[in-house]
């Protein structure tokens, strides 16, 4: 299960124990005495005689918004009264719950968007690759007057550093920190079909008149 | 663009409209000096469009902050009401539950302690309330001080549907942009390049003057699109 959804249905359970009228302490300590590590620590600190807030610090700080929302509410209980603040909380866990679940299908939609950022890269660089190697064949045809001389690789060039920078706004948007990836897979698709298109780059067109 | 936002978030319309001109006019600069050998005379239509965008995106900027608060205040709302609710019922007083209130927004957070400090100094709560949440730009926020002042704190329904309202409208705004976004990047280069082969842009310097056209172009859209991605 997703650490984020566990970790608000467990506070959840610690409302509804709390609303039941068992204490906030106890509530928090059978909820998280059989919990992995990081979030077992808290029942610990409770154990050992430590006040609420400290042992809840860490679940507050270090969680995400929503279950560092739903801690407070239960850090801030002492002040206000454990069975209302449980009774009052209920409505909120759930919603909080539904934000967790919504969160986590987004991150579902962004891995599929993040492939589909290195197919269009890909893409991106097979196609600036061909229009590169069929440039000096292009640019040669010249109706006017004689064509200038082409430096294919100069243009292979200047063409590969336009589709690294095309794949690497892209891959910030779509993958964040790991656009280099993206890049990584431009410039492979850019080297590969140049590389196969590397006998367009000497061929001249015949002039047939 | 509506300047009731420019005015919630202290920003004077004159003036933020002087800093989009001056901005825009550098940028239209810039890029008619960077792209003057590769797109002759071209340039000042490339200059004009980047002027436009930049004017645009400086523009806007106090709108998109604005969203942005607006939905950390509408998530923060629910907690906030939850939390005024069982503290009401428990001391029976509206100034010592607003004392007592910690949100996690720090814009919340100001507001309740201004209207703290206002209680202290011998305001009623409602008012103090009242005059405190002028600043915020969420409704369920708003709700939920105007709750909190009332004695009857609501807000959590309120809270969660208009977070999940602005979620939808980002994640709409956001259907529209990444396909925007991938066409800009896809046909950019293709077609900067198609334009050096086509015009015989063969030199380095005049290939390096595109690429960094491109790269503009591309910032610009991306810096556009950015924006609602980063408010989910």
């Amino acid at each position: 299960m997703n650490p984020d959804l566990f970790l608000v249905r467990s506070l959840r359970r610690v409302l509804e124990s709390a609303a039941q009228g068992k204490g906030v302490a106890r509530s928090v300590v059978e909820e998280f005495r059989l919990s992995p590590p990081p979030w077992s620590r808290t029942a610990g600190m409770l154990l050992l005689g430590h006040p609420l807030r400290t042992s809840m610090e860490s679940l507050v700080e270090s969680s995400t918004a929503e279950a560092a929302m739903l801690a407070s509410l239960i850090v801030a209980s002492p002040r206000s009264s454990a069975l209302l603040v449980g009774k009052s909380g209920e409505t909120l866990a759930a919603t909080l719950e539904r934000w967790v679940r919504a969160k986590e299908s987004r991150k579902l939609e962004e891995k599929v968007m993040r492939f589909r950022g290195m197919v269009t890269c890909g893409v991106l660089g097979a196609v600036t690759a061909m229009i590169s190697s069929l440039g000096p064949l292009v640019g040669s045809l010249n109706f006017e007057g004689t064509a200038p001389a082409v430096d294919p690789m100069t243009l292979l060039a200047g063409s590969a550093a336009m589709a690294a920078i095309g794949s690497a706004i892209l891959g910030l948007y779509m993958s964040g920190k790991g656009f280099p990836v993206n890049v990584a897979v431009t410039l492979g698709a850019f080297a590969l079909v140049s590389a196969a298109a590397s006998p367009l780059w000497g061929l001249t067109p015949t002039v047939l008149w | 663009m509506r300047f009731v936002t420019l005015d919630r978030s202290g920003v004077s319309p004159l003036r933020i409209t002087a800093l989009a001109v001056a901005v825009s006019a550098v940028a239209a600069l810039l890029t008619r000096t960077i792209t003057g050998e590769a797109l002759g005379e071209g340039r000042d239509g490339a200059a004009v469009v980047v002027g436009a965008l930049v004017f645009y995106f400086v523009l806007t900027a106090p709108r998109r902050m604005a969203d942005s608060q607006r939905l950390a205040e509408a998530r923060e709302s629910p907690s906030l009401s939850a939390s005024a609710a069982a503290c009401l019922a428990v001391t029976g007083s509206r100034p010592r539950t607003i004392l007592l209130l910690r949100p996690r927004d720090p814009v919340l957070t100001a507001n309740l302690r201004e209207a703290g400090r206002k209680i202290l100094l011998g305001n009623r709560a409602d008012k103090a309330l009242e005059s405190s949440a002028q600043n915020l730009v969420s409704y369920s926020a708003l709700a939920a001080f105007k709750g909190l002042g009332s004695f009857t704190p609501e807000g959590v329904a309120q809270g969660d549907d208009e977070a999940q309202g602005l979620a939808t409208s980002s994640d709409l705004s956001r259907e529209t942009k990444v396909p925007m976004l991938m066409t800009v990047c896809l046909f950019t280069p293709i077609l900067l390049i198609l334009y050096a082969v086509f015009s015989h842009t063969y030199g380095a310097v005049s290939l390096a003057e595109l690429a960094s056209l491109e790269f503009i172009v591309l910032d610009l859209a991306f810096s556009l699109s950015a924006a609602e991605r980063n408010m989910v």
